[in-house]
C-alpha cells in the first residue's frame, strides 16, 4: 500500500476516535440534563410517583 | 395470600420493564465505545477480497451494484466479484454479462441450474468455487442490492490487520429515495438496532448478528467454520456470527463504514421479512442453547448479552406480563397499581428521550431525516404517556383526576364507569398497542385503504409493530409452519446519500 494511502486510512481512523469522543461526551452531558430536569420536576412537583416522592426526600422537601 | 399475588403481579409489571433496562443499558454501554473499540488495533491492508454476490431475478439492481462495487477505492487486483445467479428467469445474465466485457478481471459468473433453495444454498454455490480457487484472503458476503460507499471495505479490512479478527460487519443504513413512513421508520430503527446496538455490543465483546447485506469474513475463520454458511435455518448470517465467535475470534462493527440498503416500503414486504428474522433468531436459540449464561464460551455467554438477547426476543411475552400484572393489581389494589403504572411509563420517558437523543449523536443526517418517526416509533398513546408523564403533575391533573376525583357511581373497584374503562384500557395499553400494529399490517393485507393501516400504524407503534411480528414468529414455530425463504422485492430505488 502507498504511503499516502496509509496515511489517509490513518487520518480518517482518527477523526473516527475523535467522533466516538465527542459522542460520549454529548451523550454523558444528556444523562446529566435529563437527570437534572427530572429532579427540578420532582422537586417542584407534589406527585406521587415513588421516584418523585424518593427524589423530594432526598432534597429534604416533602 | 393477597400479598403474595401483590408480589407476583409487581414481578411481572417489572419484567414488562425489562426491555426498557435493556434499551438503557445498550445506549449506556456506548459511551464506552470511544474507548473500547477496535481502532487502535485496525492498519490500512487491503487483503485479496471475493465479493460474493447472491442473485435471483436482480436485473435491476444488479448493474448498479456491480458498477458502485469497483468503482470503490479499493485496489482492483485485489477485489473480485461472484456473482451467484440462484437461476433466475429475469435478464440478469444479459446485465451481468455486460459487466463481465467491461471488467474480465473482477466478476466471475456462476449459474446456478436449480434455484429456489434459499440465500444461504446461493451463497455456498460461490464460496465453494472461491475457497476452491484459492485467491481471496477474505470473503465478502452482501446482498444484490447493497450500495457500497467509497471507502467502505477499506474500512472494514483495516480490522483484518488483527489477526484474532474473524469477521467485521458494515454500517448499514436504509437508503431508499422514495423517503416513504415505513422506511423512515426503518431508518430510524436501523440507528437504534445498528449504529447504537452494535456498538454496545462491540463494547461487550460480543455480536448478535453481522447482518448478511455486508458481512466480511477471513478465509480462516470460514474455513474454521466449516467452510460454508448454515443452511438449515432463516437466520444464515446470525448462524456464521454466533460459530465465528465460538472458534474464539473477535467479530467486529465498523460503524463508519457504510453501505446502503432498500428496505421493504409496505407493512406486508416488512412483516415477511422481519418474520423471517425472527423465526431466524428462535431458531439461532434452540440451537445454540448450550450457550447462554455459559462463562465457558466467553463472551457469548456473559449475563449481559444473554440479558439483551432474551429480553429482545420475549418482549412480547414481556408486555404481556406487564399488563397482566397492572390489571391484576387494578382488581387488588388499585392505588398501588396506579403508583407502579406512572413509575413504568416515567421510566419508559427517560429510556425514550435518551435513545432519541443518542440517535442524534450517532447518525445526525438519518436522525434529522427521522425526526418525527423517531417521536412516534412507540405510537401515539404511547407518545401522549410519555409526554403525560414527563411533567408530573401534568400527568396528575389529566389523569389522577380524572380518575380519582371523577364523580358519579363508585361500584367499579371504587371507580366510576368511565374512570374504570380508561384506567383498564392504559393498563392493557401495553399489549393492545401489539394488536393495533399487528391492524396495520393486516388492513394493508386485506387491501383497505391505505390510510387505515398508516394511521393505525401510528396509532399503535412502529416498536409494537416489531413486537407484534415477534409474537407470530412463535406461532409460527409452535405450529411447525414452513420456512419460507421469501425474497423480498427490490426496485433499485436507492442512493448512497440517504
Amino acid at each position: 500500500m502507498k504511503k499516502e494511502e496509509q496515511n489517509r486510512t490513518d487520518d480518517d481512523t482518527k477523526k473516527e476516535l475523535a467522533r466516538e469522543r465527542k459522542i460520549s461526551y454529548y451523550q454523558i452531558l444528556s444523562i446529566i440534563i435529563l437527570l437534572i430536569l427530572g429532579i427540578l420536576l420532582a422537586v417542584f412537583s407534589d406527585d406521587t410517583a415513588y421516584i418523585a416522592v424518593w427524589i423530594r426526600k432526598l432534597f429534604g422537601k416533602q | 395470600m393477597i400479598t403474595a399475588v401483590k408480589i407476583i403481579l409487581t414481578i411481572f409489571v417489572l419484567l414488562g420493564a425489562l426491555p426498557l433496562f435493556a434499551s438503557l443499558y445498550q445506549f449506556i454501554l456506548v459511551i464506552f465505545h470511544s474507548k473500547l473499540n477496535h481502532y487502535k488495533l485496525a492498519k490500512p491492508i487491503t487483503p485479496a477480497v471475493a465479493v460474493v454476490i447472491p442473485c435471483w431475478n436482480e436485473a435491476g439492481v444488479i448493474g448498479n451494484t456491480i458498477e458502485h462495487l469497483l468503482s470503490m477505492d479499493y485496489p482492483h487486483e485485489s477485489l473480485k466479484l461472484y456473482i451467484v445467479d440462484d437461476a433466475s428467469t429475469d435478464n440478469t445474465f444479459e446485465i451481468v454479462g455486460e459487466k463481465c466485457k467491461l471488467y474480465p478481471d473482477n466478476i466471475r459468473y456462476i449459474k446456478r441450474e436449480k434455484g429456489g433453495e434459499g440465500k444461504a444454498h446461493t451463497l455456498n454455490a460461490g464460496i465453494k468455487v472461491i475457497l476452491e480457487e484459492d485467491w481471496a484472503e477474505a470473503i465478502l458476503i452482501i446482498d444484490a442490492d447493497i450500495l457500497f460507499e467509497e471507502t467502505t471495505l477499506r474500512k472494514m479490512t483495516r480490522h483484518l490487520a488483527d489477526p484474532k479478527v474473524g469477521a467485521v460487519m458494515a454500517y448499514i443504513k436504509e437508503g431508499s429515495t422514495s423517503n416513504t413512513l415505513v422506511h423512515k421508520f426503518v431508518a430510524f430503527e436501523y440507528i437504534c438496532a445498528q449504529a447504537a446496538s452494535r456498538r454496545a455490543q462491540n463494547v461487550l465483546g460480543v455480536t448478535a448478528c453481522l447482518a448478511g447485506g455486508a458481512q466480511l469474513l477471513t478465509k480462516e475463520n470460514l474455513i474454521a467454520i466449516g467452510g460454508r454458511i448454515d443452511t438449515s435455518s432463516l437466520a444464515e448470517d446470525t448462524f456464521t456470527t454466533f460459530r465465528t465467535q465460538l472458534t474464539g475470534r473477535k467479530t467486529i462493527f465498523d460503524p463508519y463504514a457504510i453501505v446502503w440498503a432498500e428496505e421493504p416500503n409496505c407493512l406486508v414486504a416488512l412483516w415477511k421479512q422481519r418474520l423471517r428474522w425472527a423465526r431466524g433468531n428462535l431458531h439461532v436459540t434452540k440451537a445454540f442453547k448450550h450457550i447462554w449464561l455459559n462463562k465457558e464460551v466467553g463472551n457469548l455467554g456473559s449475563f449481559g448479552f444473554s440479558f439483551i438477547w432474551f429480553t429482545i426476543m420475549l418482549m412480547p411475552i414481556l408486555m404481556i406480563l406487564s399488563s397482566i400484572g397492572l390489571t391484576g393489581l387494578f382488581f387488588l389494589d388499585f392505588p398501588y397499581s396506579w403508583l407502579i403504572f406512572k413509575q413504568f411509563w416515567i421510566l419508559n420517558t427517560f429510556t425514550d428521550l435518551f435513545i432519541i437523543l443518542t440517535c442524534n449523536f450517532l447518525d445526525p443526517k438519518t436522525a434529522k431525516r427521522t425526526r418525527l418517526e423517531g417521536l412516534l416509533f412507540p405510537g401515539i398513546i404511547s407518545l401522549c404517556l410519555i409526554i403525560l408523564s414527563v411533567y408530573p403533575n401534568l400527568l396528575d391533573r389529566l389523569l389522577d383526576i380524572a380518575v380519582l376525583n371523577s364523580s358519579g357511581n363508585y361500584s367499579y373497584f371504587g371507580l366510576d364507569m368511565k374512570s374504570f374503562i380508561v384506567v383498564l384500557f392504559l393498563y392493557l395499553w401495553v399489549s393492545l398497542c401489539m394488536i393495533v400494529s399487528y391492524l396495520a399490517y393486516y388492513t394493508e393485507k386485506k387491501g383497505c385503504p391505505f390510510f387505515i393501516s398508516r394511521s393505525l400504524l401510528l396509532i399503535g407503534g412502529y416498536g409494537p409493530f416489531l413486537c407484534a411480528i415477534t409474537f407470530a414468529s412463535y406461532i409460527k414455530e409452535i405450529t411447525n409452519s414452513d420456512m419460507k425463504w421469501d425474497k423480498t422485492h427490490k426496485t433499485g430505488n436507492l442512493k448512497t446519500n440517504g
